[in-house]
């Protein structure tokens, strides 16, 4: 009797445990990631914007820095282009503030360019760390501007030897506690790592409260979020966002990190 | 417009326990291969996840999941690429079982796309041609249509009559 055959050669169709176990972990693991984004949605107007670039515009959007020192130091910045805003070091930045992570697939996160801005990927060292207020005419946002020297380049036009500056979407370091930024707040100076910062072009502005800051003005470079795009070599293993990397997800250390983020560059 | 769910790890875990065997016999045969059915798979959850839809039944969860993977699999077989791929890989099935099981299978699997899911659903998950209909999002003339071209197809490799249900 055929039917009890065609049930006999479906029932041989099924996923042997190894690949059961694969796929519900990377099933989860992606369901883990959403709600992490979820949770961090606060930003509702960036629902406009085509979701694979979602989170570098909440970056865009809620972007604040500096970038000339004043002569006498930690005065304000000089602002050149922007206009409405102020910018200046932050002592004690406070907590709290969610950033919006939209979901990535790793071949968008590694995407080369982002409206004509490059992403750039290079290995480097933090050498400095400031935290900084931007004032959009009363309303604050708390940020941090990281120098990091560049050790060796993967992509982009940037130079093994310069010094970049990197706006990072949280204050860094002391008692600062803001979710969704794991990874940048531990861009602690002397920190080494593999760095994916998108690069900042002459049209790339923040507007707030009728504010308007021209990102040039404080750092050439910005990351798209607090988790993603850097992969940080620690004392106990690298740290990245595991999670949104699911090729590095058993990394080990960073040579490990070397050789996935060269495959994904690769491709 | 309704609230998509965040479902918890265990509620996930729950569903794909469930669904995960129909999932994966329906992207089976499409990809042909485990390696391809595995992320189309991974991919039908994937949009579970990202969509959140809310079910009213688990028939209507089976349902949604088993749309969600044709279309998928359609999809990844539009590329161009893809057409060039080889067909041979559930060959590899073969000598796991009764010889007259991996004739039958192997039949199956020379059927065209459309052919294969629509026997799938009606012989083994037992749906009628109406149900099927709704599943694929096709017309019911249309999937009746195509259960009797792989009715006849299978009766030429096979022999003998293959019933109703």
């Amino acid at each position: 009797m055929k039917n009890k055959q065609f049930i006999d050669a479906w029932n041989k169709i099924a996923p042997d445990s190894a690949a059961d176990a694969r796929m519900l972990d990377a099933i989860l693991a992606r369901n883990q990631a959403m709600r992490q984004t979820k949770k961090g949605e606060v930003y509702t107007m960036i629902q406009k914007f085509n979701r694979k670039w979602l989170a570098a515009a909440a970056c865009l959007i809620v972007v604040a820095a500096v970038a000339i020192p004043l002569l006498n130091g930690g005065g304000e910045f000089d602002l050149a282009r922007s206009a409405g805003v102020k910018v200046r070091p932050a002592a004690n930045p406070p907590g709290g503030t969610v950033f919006s992570l939209a979901y990535l697939t790793e071949a968008e996160l590694f995407a080369p360019e982002w409206r004509g801005m490059e992403i750039a990927a290079f290995e480097g060292l933090v050498q400095e760390v400031e935290n900084i207020v931007i004032d959009y005419n009363g309303e604050k946002d708390y940020r941090a501007i990281v120098s990091i020297e560049v050790v060796e380049v993967f992509r982009g036009s940037v130079e093994a030897g310069s010094v970049v500056r990197v706006l990072l979407p949280a204050p860094v370091g002391g008692d600062v506690r803001r979710t969704d930024t794991s990874v940048s707040s531990q861009m602690t100076v002397g920190t080494r790592g593999i760095f994916m910062p998108m690069k900042y072009n002459e049209t790339t502005y923040s507007e707030q409260n009728g504010g308007t800051l021209f990102l040039l003005d404080i750092a050439e470079y910005g990351l798209g979020d607090g988790e993603r795009w850097a992969f940080l070599d620690k004392p106990d293993g690298p740290v990245f966002a595991r999670y949104a990397y699911e090729g590095a997800a058993d990394a080990a250390d960073m040579d490990d990190i070397r050789r996935y983020v060269a495959d994904m560059l690769a491709d | 417009m309704a609230k998509s769910l965040l479902r918890t790890d265990r509620e996930l875990a729950d569903i794909y326990g469930r669904h995960k065997a129909t999932v994966y016999r329906v992207c089976f045969a499409y990809m042909k291969n485990t390696a391809d059915t595995e992320d189309a798979v991974q991919e039908t959850f994937f949009r579970l996840i990202k969509s959140g839809p809310a079910f009213g039944s688990e028939e209507h969860e089976k349902a949604w999941l088993i749309r969600t993977a044709s279309n998928l699999c359609k999809n990844v077989l539009r590329s161009w690429w893809r057409r060039r791929e080889n067909l041979d890989d559930h060959q590899n099935l073969r000598g796991s079982g009764p010889a007259e099981t991996d004739e039958v299978l192997s039949a199956v699997m020379g059927l065209p796309e459309p052919y294969k899911t629509a026997v799938y659903l009606y012989y083994y998950e037992g749906y009628d041609s109406a149900e099927i209909s709704k599943i694929l999002g096709k017309p019911k003339s249309t999937v009746r249509n195509h259960l009797h071209e792989a009715r006849g197809v299978l009766r030429k490799k096979l022999g003998g009559d293959l019933n109703e249900k």
